[in-house]
């Protein structure tokens, strides 16, 4: 029962992690076209 | 009326054309049937040390179904490769007609080369196996042959056009054709242990592989214009 | 920032849900007694996490076969992004699936696989199927072929899976297994349990699918804005 628990909640922090790294990425993405279109407007 | 029905025999003698193409090209070379042929009898030779030559009628028929389908795999994945090979793709697409003629044209080649190495292999069979039932039922076997061979045709001669276009050609199609093939070639295998020996009831198998062969003759067909166009 | 209330809305529902559905499963709903010696049953708890992982899994596959039905008719990006991104979620979830299947199957068949069980067979069908789907969108170099190519194996390979499920199930009709499972009615407070996880599943789906988009979409625009400078 106890090794269940454990593996089910081991499962879905991976899960969770998983979309979190993916929330980081698209955030870091974000910032990057922000920079980006900041360059260009500078630029032009 | 009839501008419908010249459309309609126009349709139909645009398919022959091309399926005698490719057997008037298979005439000349007798490769790809030579070596489905001699492929499927080796399988049948392997499965047989296998089992150590103690095959249930069940066995044999899994054993036979396999062999064709390993070897439909061979004629398959020739059937564009050689077209490709040759450049001779493009002539076939800027010919005037539907993209469907060459689906269907190249369909019922591979359903021919198929089913004629099945039919040699049959007699073959019959003598190592000791299945004199394949004499005495000959249209009960050629029936389910056919019919299991036209899904095995109808789904591959598809995948065989998508695969041709990909890095790994030969090696992919196996991969998609087999587990889309489960179904048919359950239901195959059960029908022909029915003709060898007749237990229970094999109508819903018949009715299951008559399903498989409408929908996936209907669907490549209404898909097939994505696959080829350029 | 519309966007972003809605992933703070998404997220949070996953947190809470995710301990909620922990909490339903192990303390809410009571443990199964095992039909074949009347015991103490803890392996069926599995059962929650193996069914609404298959559902989401087949979701996910449904929803890459009228992603690719949308592609041909218009030939839309996004619809292609969507089939090969459900397609790759659909993956992990079936081999979710696949784990948690057999597990489960040991607890109560005494053995880990059995071949006449059509609803596990299938799954692994289909985990050869969108296998097979992923490698063919890897080998085709060209991204509008490789899209169609995939979305035309997506809707086959869509349409087989009843086939599959029908053949298998005629298949044990002819062969019958030693012991054939059918899970009986659940107790309401399982039912609680067992909607609850697959409401969460579905939602992780969701939100998986909604991130892997965005972070692609986002690589286009990032692409496309370094070409300009």
């Amino acid at each position: 029962m106890q090794t269940l628990m454990i593996a089910y909640a081991v499962v879905w922090a991976i899960i969770f992690g998983y979309l979190v790294v993916q929330y980081m990425r698209i955030s870091r993405l974000e910032n990057e076209i922000e920079n980006l279109k900041k360059a260009i407007e500078r630029k032009s | 009326m009839e501008v419908g029905k010249g459309k309609r025999a126009g349709f139909l003698r645009q398919v022959f054309y091309i399926v005698a193409k490719d057997f008037r090209a298979e005439l000349r070379t007798k490769e790809l049937f030579n070596s489905m042929f001699l492929f499927a009898m080796l399988a049948l030779v392997i499965f047989n040390f296998s089992f150590a030559g103690k095959m249930p009628v069940r066995v044999l028929s899994g054993a036979m179904w396999v062999s064709f389908l390993f070897a439909s795999v061979l004629g398959l994945n020739r059937s564009f490769v050689k077209e490709h090979e040759k450049g001779c793709i493009e002539g076939l697409l800027i010919a005037p007609c539907e993209r469907s003629v060459i689906y269907f044209g190249k369909f019922l080649g591979n359903l021919l080369f198929i089913f004629l190495v099945e039919l040699i292999a049959l007699p073959l069979i019959s003598i190592f196996f000791s299945r004199s039932e394949i004499f005495s039922k000959p249209f009960e076997l050629a029936g389910i042959l056919v019919l299991g061979s036209f899904a095995i045709s109808a789904i591959g001669t598809i995948l065989s056009a998508i695969t041709v276009n990909t890095r790994t050609r030969e090696l992919l199609l196996p991969i998609l054709l087999f587990p889309l093939i489960l179904p048919v070639l359950i239901a195959s295998v059960e029908v022909t242990a029915y003709i060898f020996q007749p237990k229970g009831s094999i109508i819903q198998w018949l009715r299951l592989i008559g399903i498989y062969d409408i929908i996936f003759i209907i669907v490549p067909y209404l898909l097939f214009d994505y696959v080829v166009e350029e | 920032m519309n966007k972003k209330a809605l992933d703070i809305i998404l997220y949070g529902l996953l947190l809470i849900g995710m301990f909620v559905s922990l909490y339903l499963i192990f303390q809410y709903a009571p443990p199964a007694i095992n039909p074949t010696n009347n015991q103490t049953w803890y392996e069926q708890k599995i059962f929650y996490v193996h069914v609404s992982s298959a559902w989401t899994g087949f979701l996910a596959f449904f929803v890459v076969a009228v992603a690719s039905i949308i592609f041909l008719r218009n030939e839309s990006r996004i619809a292609d992004l969507v089939a090969q991104t459900s397609a790759e979620i659909g993956i992990v979830f079936t081999t979710l699936t696949l784990i948690s299947g057999p597990l489960w199957a040991k607890s109560f068949w005494g053995r880990y696989w059995d071949w006449s069980e059509p609803r596990l067979v299938t799954a692994l069908i289909l985990w050869f199927l969108y296998i097979g789907y992923l490698i063919l969108r890897s080998s085709v170099g060209e991204d509008f072929r490789r899209a169609r190519f995939a979305a035309v194996f997506g809707i086959i390979a869509f349409l087989d899976v009843p086939i599959v499920f029908l053949s298998v199930r005629w298949y044990r009709a002819s062969h019958p297994p030693l012991l054939v499972f059918e899970p009986g009615g659940l107790d309401p407070s399982m039912k609680v349990a067992f909607f609850f996880t697959l409401f969460i599943f579905t939602v992780f789906y969701v939100v998986l699918l909604r991130n892997a988009l965005r972070i692609k979409l986002l690589q286009d625009e990032l692409n496309r804005l370094k070409e300009v400078i």
